[in-house]
């Protein structure tokens, strides 16, 4: 939790405090026929109103820079501290039992302030309350009596209210060491987890940059072993015919669906590998109406007929290489798993409610995705068993490849399907994606 | 006979690539970028193929040699056609010929594997550009 959420936390506590303020009165006067001096203690509570709404809007608009927020929340504290000694003047200092709240504000410090400064408060908190009961035993300042003691002033005699005086500093003192104490902890432990969660992304990254090179040797290779068959088959050396160049395709075709696999392979290494993407300005309908046109012949082969509804207007800041190729996944596999005559229907539309965000549908009435299987298709590798009788090549890899696109422009990925009725992927990119 | 310079580290993609060109041109190899940068100076080909990433640790020397070949106004207006096994799309990587000709000072790419095809036709299409694109290169205000 940064300093701008304790902050947060600490004015939403503030008006809790004054309802609770405002119920102690109410149950002083009603329940326990308390009469105490509500003039002065009603002006506390506008005080602390008028305080809480001015720290309320100033810190909407405070700028997030830590000194300043720092002064800001010491500012607020001084401010309670303050209307706590006010409070508890006029409402019979020492005698009050609520006079023990004052730990919760020693509580607040310690999380909220630096360990010094909190211990800072905790002996200017008991120095002010001293100095008050003294003046109000020397009666130098006027003594509210709590009328809960009817024949007993506890500022009569000077060991009465000085032995509770010491045990309420000893309570604040320590009450601080602990929250500190406890506090430390905490953020110790925090500053390790956060440690922790970046080596380990760095160490994925790190394993995605090695599987990359590893990917990229290989398809060199395999580059190298496709070119060579190609040749023969293309007529550039020696004729070859009958089985000699049946085999010859069948391993071409081999070597063709491996560069594929690695190539997929080499795109999700490179995605998870990279700490930022580079991002453009276009438009999102002119990448579907492209790569519609580059499956064309797929598509009319299936006879598949495409609805699509995306308005003309759809600007998106993004990696275009990347949306490019999340778009060309989710359409290529609602061709492959469509059945013969099928239909795919494409909508994207901005959400009513940001406008920020974009919803994608992308539904086809093709095989589905058996129930078991739908919470896996965004692993890597994995193929449900219905795709791989109707596709044998698949790589595994198209899903999750979707999945880390969309989650380096920060959108989210998420599937309903009926077995051989069809299926609907929705996409909602976060803002971050558009500008 | 036009001549034309491979730079590739590949022996059999070297090889498969003069199967498809052999008979048309002549065809010099090289294996690596030194080499490769004398026999440009020596042999003043009429065209350089050459691989994106070669050596022993697979970095972009392609790259390097291409920036090379353009400062060195003797062969600069030599054309270069590159080859990739690394997909010109991938995010991050995302170069080309026409957005990134400050750093990448190449006239084409094609991607391994090649179309055979598709090779040929490039290599006749940079060999009768007369014009090189490369005199003013670096190009000032890009």
């Amino acid at each position: 939790m940064g300093i701008k959420d304790r902050i947060n936390w600490f004015i939403k506590l503030r008006w809790y405090a004054i309802l609770g303020v405002l119920l102690i009165l109410f149950v002083s006067e009603f329940i326990f026929e308390i009469t105490l001096e509500y003039r002065n203690l009603f002006f506390g509570i506008i005080l602390l109103l008028i305080g809480n709404i001015s720290f309320y809007l100033y810190n909407k608009r405070i700028e997030k820079n830590e000194n300043k927020l720092y002064r800001f929340a010491i500012f607020q504290i001084l401010y309670d501290l303050f209307l706590l000694i006010y409070f508890i003047h006029f409402s019979g200092n020492l005698e009050n039992p609520f006079v023990f709240f004052l730990i919760f504000h020693m509580v607040i410090s310690s999380i909220l302030l630096s360990n010094r400064i909190a211990f800072f408060f905790s002996g200017i908190m008991s120095l002010t309350v001293g100095i008050l009961g003294l003046l109000e035993y020397l009666k130098i300042l006027p003594h509210h009596h709590l009328s809960l003691y009817k024949n007993f002033c506890l500022f009569n005699s000077f060991s009465p209210w000085v032995s509770v005086y010491i045990v309420l500093t000893l309570t604040l003192f320590i009450t601080t060491y602990m929250a500190i104490s406890i506090i430390n902890e905490l953020r110790e432990k925090e500053k390790n987890l956060i440690q922790l969660n970046e080596l380990l992304y760095e160490q994925d990254r790190l394993k995605s940059i090695y599987v990359f090179t590893i990917s990229h040797d290989i398809q060199g290779s395999l580059s190298a072993i496709q070119n060579c068959l190609r040749v023969i088959l293309d007529g550039f050396t020696e004729e070859v015919k009958g089985k000699v160049r049946e085999m010859i395709e069948r391993a071409y075709n081999k070597t063709n669906s491996l560069i594929s696999f690695v190539k997929d392979l080499l795109f999700l290494s490179k995605i998870k590998s990279l700490k930022e993407i580079k991002k453009d300005k276009f438009s999102l309908k002119e990448v579907v109406l492209n790569i519609i046109d580059e499956l064309k012949t797929k598509i009319s082969e299936k006879k598949i007929s495409i609805d699509l509804k995306i308005p003309d207007d759809m600007p998106i800041f993004a990696n275009y290489d990347a949306i490019r190729e999340l778009f060309f996944n989710l359409i290529v596999n609602a061709i492959d798993y469509n059945t013969w005559g099928g239909k795919i229907f494409l909508e994207i539309k901005k959400r009513p409610e940001f406008e920020e965000c974009y919803h994608i549908k992308i539904e086809d009435t093709g095989i589905g995705i058996p129930n078991e299987d739908i919470d896996k298709i965004f692993n890597d590798f994995y193929r449900a068993q219905n795709a791989i009788d109707i596709k044998r090549d698949g790589t595994g890899l198209g899903l999750s490849i979707v999945k880390e696109i969309l989650k380096i422009h920060n959108g989210d990925i998420w599937v309903e399907s009926q077995l051989s009725k069809g299926t609907s992927f929705f996409l909602l990119s976060q803002v971050n994606i558009i500008v | 006979m036009k001549k034309i310079l491979i730079i590739e580290d590949d022996i059999d993609m070297v090889e498969a690539i003069k199967v498809v060109l052999g008979e048309k041109y002549k065809v010099i190899v090289s294996f690596d970028e030194e080499d490769g940068y004398k026999k440009i100076i020596e042999e003043k080909p009429d065209l350089i193929i050459l691989d994106v990433m070669f050596g022993p640790e697979n970095k972009t020397k392609g790259f390097d040699l291409a920036i090379r070949i353009r400062q060195n106004k003797e062969i600069s207006y030599i054309p270069i056609l590159m080859l990739t096994a690394v997909n010109i799309k991938y995010p991050g990587f995302g170069f080309s010929p026409e957005k990134d000709r400050e750093f990448l000072p190449v006239d084409k790419f094609i991607e391994k594997p090649f179309e055979p095809k598709e090779l040929i036709k490039s290599v006749e299409g940079l060999l009768e550009e007369r014009v090189s694109k490369w005199k003013e290169w670096p190009f000032k205000g890009e």
